[in-house]
């Protein structure tokens, strides 16, 4: 090999491996990785394990990925592609690391619950349902969400009606849940047909709670008062109701 | 004499950017926090306390552990350490000035932490003074063991990755101590519970310092959460055993 050669192997070879490289990154550049949908669930000992010892920071890294699960790589994927149960156990598993925090709430009933099929709402609700009871001083809000997500968007108002009875069960801590949540039931008994029951519901609320304000007692008997209206419209009476 | 051993090694901390480095990543790690709450869609403010301090706690271990490891195997190569021990200075002593050094060095870097973390995320002052206090404790045990490895371990990579295992393990010591402790009877690995079992004794309690969720929620000592004065007792415990074992290490060795 002359010295010429010599001279000029390497450069050669800097510029073929440099070409190389230009040509790979062409050909796959519209290679990117895809998104096989909702990875499924760790047990609550492996999650623990990932976590590193700083449960906190986990959680909001986790709940952050949650966040913009399946929107990375410049693509989105509509709601109604994701296995929302699996989404649910995610929220439910991440949850436990930071138990009086709102933000995986938040995710099931103003993020996953704009889903495009209302039949995917059902483990959202339930898990909305499950934080509302198990913190109800801070949480019951969620559980109205839910109750709202069953009759509005799910058009299911025995599930509603369900989730006002849970929600009226509630204990009263410190602070104290708001009467209306008392009266959902009455609100949800009457939208489903039992006027009667609604009725019961709100004259033992108004009967038990003497030290209301005065204008909550009269919101609660006007309600009793149109729902005397609607009856005596139809021309039926309660009884026959 | 102890002081005069403590000058070198800062002096090297400052030869190698170390202070100007690390306040530097742990501003830019703090900035990328405060970048990602701002994409959350509630409970910014948290996602900002937790994340930056999680970060930020990475950032100073790392990097303190891999000033520590280097400098003491680079003092070894060197002949450093020999020269110095060929003067009327004795092994222990030696190790207890290199402790000394590190341990200003950790007490510096978590006032910067505490500062940066203060700065991005407001977070309570008795969480974040209770962070701070225990996050000085884990870089004075992370920079014993630092020590304990980097002398007794023959390369400065080798000693790294051991010391990075440690960590890992002592964050997650609490982890498998419960997965150990499930009471499963069916549990096939009865024997590996109960090595898990031995392994904790001589491995520290790390989960338990530095917990980001008090800067997010404050200190209420609840399950899981230990009360100062422990992580002090222990920190201070388990420095002191890290450093008799290099003491004794040390003065085993033949030059």
């Amino acid at each position: 090999m002359s010295a010429q050669l010599r001279e000029w192997r390497w450069p050669s070879l800097l510029v073929a491996a440099f070409i190389l490289q230009v040509a790979i990154a062409w050909n796959t550049r519209f290679t990117q990785p895809d998104w096989a949908g909702v990875p499924p669930v760790p047990s609550m000992a492996s999650a623990r394990i990932m976590s590193g010892g700083d449960g906190e920071t986990f959680f909001r890294m986790q709940g952050f990925g949650m966040q913009n699960l399946g929107d990375e790589g410049g693509r989105m994927h509509p709601l109604y592609t994701y296995d929302m149960a699996r989404v649910a156990r995610w929220l439910r598993l991440i949850d436990q690391f930071s138990p009086a925090s709102d933000y995986m709430p938040f995710l099931a009933g103003y993020l996953y619950s704009y889903v495009q099929k209302v039949e995917l709402l059902r483990p959202l609700i339930d898990y909305l349902a499950d934080v509302s009871d198990r913190r109800p001083a801070t949480g019951w809000r969620w559980g109205v969400v839910g109750s709202y997500l069953a009759k509005h968007r799910l058009n299911d108002v025995n599930l509603a009606l369900d989730l006002s009875y849970r929600l009226a069960a509630l204990p009263n801590q410190d602070p104290l849940v708001p009467v209306w949540l008392r009266q959902m039931p009455a609100y949800a008994l009457a939208d489903v047909g039992k006027k009667e029951a609604a009725r019961d519901v709100m004259a033992a609320i108004i009967e038990s709670s003497k030290d209301m304000q005065p204008m909550e007692t009269w919101g609660m008997k006007e309600f009793l008062r149109r729902l005397d209206e609607k009856t005596e419209d139809t021309g039926r009476t309660p009884e026959e109701k | 004499m102890l002081f005069l051993l403590i000058r070198p090694v800062l002096l090297a901390a400052l030869r190698d950017r170390l202070l100007l480095a690390l306040p530097l990543f742990m501003a830019a790690a703090a900035a990328m926090a405060s970048f990602i709450s701002y994409a959350s869609l509630t409970e910014q403010q948290e996602m900002r306390a937790a994340v930056a301090g999680g970060s930020v706690r990475l950032i100073v271990v790392a990097g303190l552990v891999l000033f520590v490891v280097f400098h003491v195997r680079r003092s070894f190569d060197s002949r450093e350490v020999e020269m110095l021990l060929s003067r009327p200075i004795s092994r222990s002593t030696y190790v207890l000035a290199c402790m000394a050094a590190f341990g200003a060095l950790a007490l510096l870097m978590a006032l910067v932490a505490v500062a940066v973390v203060a700065m991005v995320a407001a977070p309570s002052p008795l969480g974040l003074a209770l962070w701070g206090v225990s996050l000085v404790m884990e870089l004075w045990v992370m920079a014993a063991a630092a020590l304990f490895f980097s002398l007794s371990l023959p390369t400065a990579t080798v000693s790294a990755l051991v010391c990075g295992g440690f960590y890992v393990l002592a964050r997650m010591i609490g982890v498998v101590l419960g997965a150990a402790h499930m009471g499963d009877p069916m549990r096939i690995l009865h024997l590996a519970d109960r090595i898990m079992d031995y392994v904790a004794v001589v491995v520290p309690r790390l989960d338990l310092f530095g917990q980001s969720s008090w800067l997010v929620y404050g200190y209420h000592g609840g399950a899981g959460e230990a009360p100062l004065w422990l992580l002090v007792v222990h920190g201070v415990g388990y420095v002191t055993l890290l450093v008799a074992a290099a003491v004794v290490d040390l003065r085993r060795r033949e030059f």
